[in-house]
């Protein structure tokens, strides 16, 4: 780098060494400011900056050495800020050891004060390889017990299916031998057939339900609980009569879907997760959402049809936000619908901002210009993006009344063994972790557990 | 000469229709550069609603860290001439805008030397007035950039055809962005203290 830069690329440097080190390029950070504390002096009113910023990135970039070096060379230097900050954070690097020893001595006073860290909680996302081992550690012979219910179950269903076909040839045979039909007529056997399948039906529903049985508890709940290796989520695969109309009264306040006087006719959930990730209280779950169509006469007028009509089908997250609010904001995915003004009018105005890739991804509605702008911070923009791309499909979302709720429209019954796919293989596996993962990992991913506004 | 009055019956009612035409757009015109306008002297006021709270939270600031800082009294004392000054009301908004932001910069000072101070750090009241200024200081950047895209907004339907001719027949200018210089982008920075 060349030594004569002038004072306001060493800022626009330090500028972009900060935003790296805030979206998580410690690697990229840590170059920038190494390469601005060689060029600059030390007297050079971005110098302290630039030194705690890289001993914080030393820090999150697992490079304990640097840091401490670093740190060490704060406490020793001229400067009384440095000497302050250096002291303090070192307690922060090396929690047990003797503060004398990298303390100066006129600094006693501090010392005795004990530090407090904010954050008490941290989640930690895990990787595939861990969950990988995980599964080879713990859930092997759940696996291999559930792979051989799968075989039982489908050998069970083949086999009925092949006995209910030979007792309808043969009962049809029997039938026309009784009655003396010499030539057999196949639409007799159909119909045979066709009033034979429920019940083959019914016995295959039945396989299933028992081949699921503890799947749930045997596989999710440990999957959750690997994920969640603090312990203080729980996890319940259905939850029923007051715990339902929570969720109720919690989807229809989203107004994710449709405005609050409306609550859904419907609501079913199951794979319920709540309790706290650090200081954020969280609930998800599984949840199909009906509205039953109103009731009319048929062409004869004789009986009334009623029908239903899908809402929403997917997973549901609720959390409360760490920002105070009055206003609602919707964030939707950028989709024909959600362009159309009319069609969103109840939602308030749109709101546009600046990040132009959050713009192509979603669209913001909002009755409160400034407070959805409070809401969605540059950075919470950025997360957003990053979380939308980790989830691989449409995120809606809507910050009411201090809350913060998540909905994730799928097609398929989420958190069920297969059938047709080998349950000793990692795919469905993988597949629930990610699922699960994406939606613990919220409250990390958002930034939800930071505290540092009045509440 | 009947086809002739024709043809100028005609002409004039193909004029007639024009001049509507043109009259609706730049009625049209005229509203949007209007409701621009108000966009931006709405947004204008509710940076100010903020700055104005900001101002109530400065003296508590000062009494709660003033008898920890004893070496940084001059700083204590620039905020509070700061906020005399913004609050004298005999500011150009040039002026105002400049002082506002020295009061942020200097904000940011005090609240990233308070992290030196572990028993300012640890008091409940510092606590609660740091986490209120950090609220402030962040619905500010809020309205900062709602300001910001209403002036946008507004600089473009200035600048562009045809509302521009409308623009410059009602003497409208461009409006300054709400910048942040990059110094104080860098020093304040209230969301890493406690990180």
């Amino acid at each position: 780098m060349d030594k004569s830069l002038s004072s306001a690329e060493i800022d626009r440097l330090f500028i972009e060494g900060d935003r790296n080190l805030h979206q998580g390029k410690f690697s990229a950070a840590i170059d920038i400011f190494e390469q601005l504390l060689k060029t600059i002096e030390s007297d050079h009113n971005q110098h302290f900056n630039i030194q705690r910023n890289l001993v914080k990135a030393y820090q999150q970039n697992e490079q304990s050495e640097q840091a401490i070096a670093l740190c060490q060379l704060m406490i020793d230097s001229n400067c009384n800020a440095a000497t302050l900050w250096g002291t303090n954070f070192m307690t922060r690097l090396m929690p047990n050891i003797e503060q004398g020893v990298v303390g100066k001595p006129g600094n006693q006073e501090l010392k005795e004060v004990p530090v407090t860290d904010n954050i008490s909680h941290h989640f930690k996302i895990k990787t595939l390889s861990e969950f990988k081992q995980y599964c080879q550690d713990n859930l092997l012979d759940s696996l291999r017990e559930l792979e051989k219910k799968r075989v039982n179950t489908l050998l069970s269903i083949v086999i009925s299916g092949i006995t209910c076909l030979i007792a309808t040839w043969a009962l049809c045979q029997l039938i026309f031998g009784i009655l003396r039909i010499n030539n057999s007529i196949f639409i007799f056997h159909l119909t045979a057939l066709i009033s034979i399948s429920p019940v083959w039906i019914a016995f295959c529903r039945g396989c299933i339900q028992v081949y699921g049985l503890g799947f749930k508890h045997n596989i999710i709940e440990v999957i959750i609980k690997f994920i969640d290796s603090q312990g203080t989520l729980k996890y319940a695969s259905n939850l029923f009569l007051e715990d339902k109309r929570q969720t109720i009264l919690g989807f229809t306040r989203s107004q994710i879907f449709r405005d609050e006087l409306h609550e859904p006719d419907s609501l079913e959930q199951e794979d319920c997760v709540y309790g706290s990730i650090g200081q954020t209280d969280i609930f998800f779950a599984e949840i199909v959402v009906e509205n039953i169509k109103t009731g009319y006469l048929n062409e004869f007028e004789q009986a009334e049809v009623r029908g239903k009509s899908s809402l929403f089908r997917g997973l549901f997250f609720e959390a409360k936000f760490p920002k105070s609010f009055v206003s609602r904001t919707f964030i939707l995915p950028n989709t024909f619908n959600s362009k159309l003004a009319s069609l969103n009018n109840w939602r308030g105005e749109e709101v546009k901002l600046e990040d132009p890739e959050f713009q192509h991804i979603f669209k913001v509605y909002s009755d409160n210009q400034v407070e959805a702008r409070y809401i969605l911070s540059t950075n919470l923009m950025n997360r957003l993006v990053q979380f939308n791309q980790k989830a691989n499909r449409k995120v809606y979302l809507s910050f009411i009344d201090g809350f913060m709720y998540i909905a994730i429209p799928y097609r398929q019954n989420l958190f069920e063994p297969k059938l047709f796919t080998n349950m000793k293989s990692f795919s469905p596996l993988k597949e629930y972790f990610f699922d699960l993962q994406l939606m613990i990992g919220i409250v990390d991913n958002l930034n939800l557990n930071r505290r540092i506004w009045k509440k | 000469m009947q086809p002739f009055i024709y043809i100028l019956f005609f002409i004039a009612i193909v004029f007639l229709l024009l001049a509507f035409v043109a009259a609706m757009i730049g009625i049209q015109i005229y509203n949007s550069l209007i409701l621009k306008k108000n966009q931006v002297s709405k947004s204008f006021s509710s940076v100010d609603v903020l700055l104005k709270k900001r101002w109530d939270l400065i003296p508590n600031l000062v009494a709660v860290v003033k008898n920890h800082m004893e070496f940084e009294q001059q700083t204590l004392a620039e905020i509070t001439r700061l906020r005399s000054r913004a609050m004298s009301g005999d500011l150009s908004p040039e002026q105002r805008l400049n002082t506002e932001n020295q009061i942020t910069r200097t904000m940011g000072n005090i609240m990233a030397l308070i992290e030196n101070y572990p028993e300012l750090k640890s008091n409940t009241h510092v606590t609660q007035l740091l986490e209120s200024l950090n609220e402030t200081e962040e619905q500010i950047s809020a309205a900062r950039r709602f300001y910001n895209t209403a002036v946008t907004n507004y600089n473009n339907a200035i600048e562009m055809f045809p509302s521009n001719i409308v623009a410059g027949y009602m003497k409208y200018a461009a409006k300054e962005l709400f910048v942040t210089p990059a110094e104080e982008r860098a020093n304040v920075n209230v969301g890493e203290l406690f990180n």
